[in-house]
């Protein structure tokens, strides 16, 4: 992760010195100040005290300038290097395609904030040490040159405060972390099922229990974190103990070395303030080693995701001919890491026709999609459209002759206008507005629709998303479960202006409820990554196979029936 | 992430409401308000001490001075010198004492309020919540807190102390650093106030953009297929780019800004001190003042600022804690959905729905409106009707989720709502459509609302609910725990243990059951939506069922006896059996 910094090393060099300068200044003024008094206390002319007066003034007045700056320059170089960051993220995404991770929004919003931790390690994790070496050496080194003993004392108190308590409580805390992480999963789980399942549990008078388990749960939770209190208060404990010792031992030195005429009173002033006031170098390295594992964790996360080899082998850019074409599929096998998921499957989507994949869930009918649209390389077989053999040309390729609504068709968060011509750059507005009318949706096209299309319903979405496939004009539509989320009102209503606006383009329908399957020309059951049975809706309900049997469904027959 | 510059305008440093509701809070607040005092005090001894021992050593008392008159000095050099090692261990067990006491307490105040967040939004009818964000809120949410009780409070506690008494102290020894420190330090939160005002109105005004600004990454990460499918994947890169170069542009904009109450705060405390060390230096060269209460009042000065600066530092990190709390609050005053209810026992018989209207707080339609409607005992009614028609809005009538807002449910002549809601629900067995599963094993969830059936009457349920199947390819059969929300279930598999929940209940109701089924086969795949189907036409059998469904093909699975309803919203338009 630190690599990702690299190019910016110049501006965070500059944080680095700002930051021990404010550091240094806060040290030095006391410092001074110490020599200024002890000094004084020995009536010396008032000339000798002059550049130490205006020097105490200007380092007043330096650190809080420099921490200013200091602030500034590190935000600025971590937020460059968060674009840094996010740039290599995305390209990398773009180029590998791991759109099986896409099934699960949490981890996507999570490589997302991985992502953005690199901005906490640098402002938080990076700077606050090197400064702090900075500084800390040159205390060192000046309470060395004033007694060699009281400099090594303060050296090892700094270094015990600053590297080696933090370090501990990192640790120390990280059996504590785990035991409140499992008693918190524990709460989570009794909460969600008293909050998601009140209604259930309320209508079949469960809820006491539930909330007897809750309570459960966090008493359980709440003991567990104040037993652990006593572990965590240790590291503020020893930082005052090792700050205080630190103290009374210059004081002890000092004083036995004045006596011993190895030390005048002034400099013993200045070797006393300074070792109180060092220990402020060390104040913020707890909280930079507390977040030291959670980093570490990100950045593991991020670079897993990095290294994902591409999903599909490099192939020509050869275009695939646009124009109405055959899709022939003759013997595909597919698998992701276990067993085959598609089994030797044939389908036929002749030019123009409207072809359905039904079958139950887990037959491979989602792979067979993720095929087409290139997201997935399959292990053998041919997939042709028209002369072209898709399996072989590059996903680009590919994509401008096969497009569709894939599941969970995203809505990005901007106008209407924008999520359309995201499939054709450059559309003219009358011909976004041609499209809204063909999926029957009656959007204004400067309509903002909310993050992941939040102010649309569910099948103004999917109206959206099919109405971005339209625009790129494909030899063939494939529609991946478009109807999955919507509440069974809508669905059919949905389904019908779908197939209504693909009419006349060679269409391939994937579904897991039977909804639209008596529109379809032809009939495809998938079961167990191959074909059980296919055929026109007729023929297929008439024989004694799934689907007549499925098609005893009520929901079926009513869309039937029409 | 809380939003800081959403949370920062009402935020008080220390909430009355945090205090009034966890009596943790008021412990803890006594607690640190003595670590508090004990610390000062030792902050003060250590100073003296310091100072005592330079001021007396450079006067020529060495500890190992063994000349006549400077032996008793000497000894009590060697005393301070020892007390300050007695500070520093002092110093050291406050600080770990007061961190852990501090966690403690925290722990307890965040159980408090978590329990009552819980019992608040579990008492009542079920409403509609986004429960997600509710068990955020009790969980990470409030974890928050730790920072608030642990860093923020003790810090408060010790910026109001510590000031005071070193300025009480300093005027003691020297009356003109003490006019420095008692000018300076008011000032501090003065200018930050003013600072932070003005900030804030800026922070507001930029907050928007720079949430849009910071959204997009997410927003194009998520919608990578779709920008794939595309191919507008690569050519979104640059804009990749440049919105996060405005996005940190802008970012730095408002930083320059949010900056400078800390930079304010920053040059007033170390230039107080430089005013201070020069000025003391001054009187203690034309011999105003003794070395010993220079050195002392020198200590001291930055001593009045430091908490004030941790004070200033740490409120930004207990803000989510904060913020957090006032979320807690808010739920707490939302008493809606809390409404008495009748105790009377739960009548039986055939239910009529006389002119009943129901309509939402905040909205501007009638979920059900002037709905007349009998269901007659021991048959059943298919009630079907578009989205929107009040189908669900009916089955929460008849579960007692929600009241009429006008007209009135008998049940044989009885007034519904004197019937106590839990009687009444003893004897209702409800599918919904998407149902709940527990985290418990498969009989537990059959058995939830009978805790004590035996053991054959729940595998008697799943054989109605055509749950053989499933049962027999569970590891551990009935004693499987089916995980978070069922998820060891498929969505069919779900519905069936639903269904067999439903059996239980009607099988072991004292009176005639009321069964309710929601939509029984939606998003169902074929097979699974035969099996449910069956089990359906099993429990509506000589039972008074309701049924609602979008689709009335249900029609031909249920008795002839059955009685049809359309809802057309938002009134009811035709009934009767066609």
């Amino acid at each position: 992760m630190l690599g990702l910094a690299r190019p910016r090393g110049g501006r965070f060099a500059l944080g680095v010195l700002l930051g021990a300068a404010a550091t240094a200044a806060g040290v030095g003024l006391l410092s001074l100040a110490a020599w200024l008094i002890a000094t004084a206390a020995t009536h010396p002319a008032v000339t000798a005290l002059s550049v130490a007066v205006v020097l105490t003034r200007a380092l007043g007045v330096t650190r809080g300038v420099a921490r200013y700056l200091e602030r500034l320059v590190t935000h600025d170089a971590a937020l460059r290097t968060l674009a840094d960051a996010r740039d290599r993220v995305y390209a990398r995404l773009a180029a590998t395609e791991p759109v099986r991770r896409f099934r699960s929004g949490d981890l996507v919003s999570r490589l997302v904030s991985d992502t953005d931790a690199t901005q906490d390690l640098l402002v938080r994790g990076l700077t606050p040490p090197l400064a702090a070496l900075l500084v800390g050496g040159g205390v060192v080194a000046l309470s060395t040159a004033l007694l060699t003993e009281g400099g090594l004392l303060l050296a090892a108190g700094l270094v015990l405060a600053g590297v080696a308590v933090p370090l501990l409580a990192a640790r120390a805390g990280r059996g504590p972390g785990r035991r409140v992480a499992a008693a918190r999963a524990e709460l989570s789980t009794a909460l969600v099922d008293a909050l998601q399942g009140a209604p259930d549990l309320v209508a079949y008078g469960a809820m006491d229990r539930a909330v007897a388990r809750v309570e459960a749960a966090d008493a359980d939770l709440t003991r567990t974190a104040r037993r652990d209190a006593r572990l965590l208060g240790l590291g503020a404990g020893a930082t005052a103990l090792l700050a205080g010792l630190t103290l009374w031992g210059s004081l002890l030195l000092g004083v036995a070395a004045v006596s011993a005429g190895r030390l005048g009173p002034i400099p013993l002033a200045v070797l006393v303030l300074t070792a109180l006031a060092a220990f402020e170098i060390v104040a913020p390295l707890p909280a930079a080693a507390a977040r030291l594992g959670a980093v570490r964790a990100s950045g593991e996360r991020l670079f897993g995701v990095l290294d994902t080899p591409p999903q599909v082998r490099p192939a020509s850019d050869e275009p695939v001919p646009a124009g109405p074409a055959d899709l022939r599929i003759r013997d595909l096998t597919a698998r992701y890491d276990g067993p085959l998921v598609l089994d030797g499957l044939d389908l036929d989507v002749p030019a123009g026709a409207h072809v359905a994949v039904v079958g139950p869930s887990g037959a491979g009918k989602s792979t067979l999609a993720a095929i087409l649209f290139r997201f997935q390389e399959a292990e053998g077989g041919a997939v042709r459209l028209g002369d072209a053999d898709l399996l072989h040309r590059s996903p680009d390729a590919v994509r401008a002759a096969v497009s569709g609504v894939p599941q969970d068709p995203h809505v990005f968060d901007s106008t209407v206008r924008e999520n359309l011509r995201l499939a054709r750059p450059a559309a003219t507005d009358d011909e976004l507005r041609a499209v809204l009318t063909r999926v029957r949706l009656d959007l204004d096209l400067d309509e903002p629709v909310g993050i992941r299309g939040s102010r649309l319903s569910g099948g103004m979405r999917q109206r959206l998303a099919l109405a971005r496939a339209l625009l790129t004009d494909p030899a063939l539509l494939v529609l991946d479960e478009p109807t999955a989320h919507l509440d069974p009102g809508t669905r059919d209503a949905v389904l019908d202006d779908l197939l209504d606006a693909a009419a006349g383009r060679a269409t391939l329908l994937i579904t897991h409820d039977l909804a639209g399957v008596e529109r379809m020309e032809h009939v495809y059951v998938v079961r167990e990554g191959t074909v059980a049975e296919h055929g026109t809706p007729a023929e297929l309900l008439a024989a004694d196979g799934w689907l007549a049997r499925a098609g005893r469904a009520p929901l079926s027959r009513a869309t039937a029936g029409r | 992430m809380v939003d800081p510059a959403k949370s920062v305008s009402p935020m008080k440093p220390l909430d009355p409401r945090l205090l009034r509701t966890a009596s943790a809070v008021r412990t803890h607040l006594l607690v640190a308000t003595a670590c508090g005092a004990a610390l000062t005090g030792l902050i003060l001894l250590q100073a003296w001490l310091v100072s005592r021992v330079v001021a007396r050593a450079t006067g020529g008392a060495g500890l190992e001075s063994t000349v006549g008159s400077a032996s008793s000095a000497s000894a009590e050099l060697a005393l301070v010198i020892a007390a300050v090692a007695a500070v520093a261990l002092a110093r050291a067990g406050l600080a770990y004492g007061a961190e852990a006491a501090a966690l403690r307490s925290a722990a307890s105040a965040k159980s408090q309020l978590r329990m009552r967040l819980v019992r608040h939004v579990t008492g009542g009818v079920p409403r509609d919540r986004d429960a997600g964000e509710l068990v955020t809120l009790a969980t990470r949410g409030l974890d928050a807190l730790d920072d608030y009780f642990a860093r923020y409070l003790p810090q408060l506690v010790l910026a109001v102390m510590v000031p005071v008494a070193v300025l009480v102290v300093i005027a003691g020894a020297d009356w003109v650093s003490a006019v420095v420190v008692a000018v300076t330090v008011p000032l501090i939160p003065l200018f930050m106030a003013l600072v932070g005002m003005h900030t804030q109105a800026r922070t507001n005004r930029q907050w928007a953009l720079l949430n849009r600004l910071g959204g997009h990454f997410l927003d194009v990460v998520e919608g990578l297929p779709t920008l794939a499918l595309f191919r507008r994947a690569k050519a979104e890169a640059a804009l990749v780019r440049k919105v996060t170069d405005q996005h940190r542009e802008a970012t730095m904009g408002t930083l320059k800004v949010a900056f400078l109450s800390a930079f304010v705060l920053e040059v007033l405390a170390t230039l107080a001190v430089a005013l201070v060390a020069v000025e003391v230096g001054f009187r203690l060269l034309y011999g105003r003042l003794d070395l010993e209460t220079a050195l002392l009042v020198l200590i001291l000065a930055p001593e009045a600022y430091l908490p004030l600066r941790e004070v200033g530092a740490r409120f930004h990190a207990s803000m989510e804690g904060i913020a957090a709390a006032q979320q807690v609050f808010t739920v707490l005053d939302d008493r809606a959905g809390i409404v008495p209810a009748g105790t009377g026992a739960a009548p039986t018989g055939d239910i009529r729905l006389h002119g009943v209207t129901v309509r939402y707080p905040g909205r501007d339609r009638d979920a059900l409106h002037d709905l007349d409607l009998t269901l007659p005992a021991g048959r059943a009614t298919l009630v079907t009707g578009p989205s929107g028609a009040g189908k669900s809005t009916l089955l929460g009538l008849l579960l007692r989720f929600v009241e009429p807002t006008s007209g009135r449910i008998t049940v044989n002549a009885d007034d519904l709502a004197d019937a106590d809601p839990d009687r009444w629900r003893r004897a209702v067995a409800w599918v919904p459509q998407d149902p709940h599963l527990f985290d418990d094993t498969l009989a537990g969830n059959i058995r939830l609302g009978e805790p004590d059936a035996p053991v054959a009457a729940v595998r008697r349920a799943a054989t109605l609910a055509e749950l053989d199947d499933v049962v027999a390819g569970l590891p551990a059969g009935f004693a499987t725990r089916l995980g978070e929300r069922g998820a060891r279930l498929s969505a069919g598999q779900r519905q069936r243990v639903a269904l067999a929940r439903a059996f239980l209940r009607a099988e072991r109701a004292e009176t005639p059951p009321l069964v309710l089924l929601d939509e029984p086969t939606a998003h169902l795949d074929p097979d699974n939506a035969a099996a449910v189907r069956r089990a359906v036409g099993r429990l509506v059998e000589g039972r008074t069922a309701v049924i609602v469904t979008h689709d009335p093909a249900w029609a031909d699975e249920l008795p002839a006896d059955a009685g049809l309803v359309r809802l057309e919203a938002p009134a009811l338009v035709s009934g009767g059996r066609e």
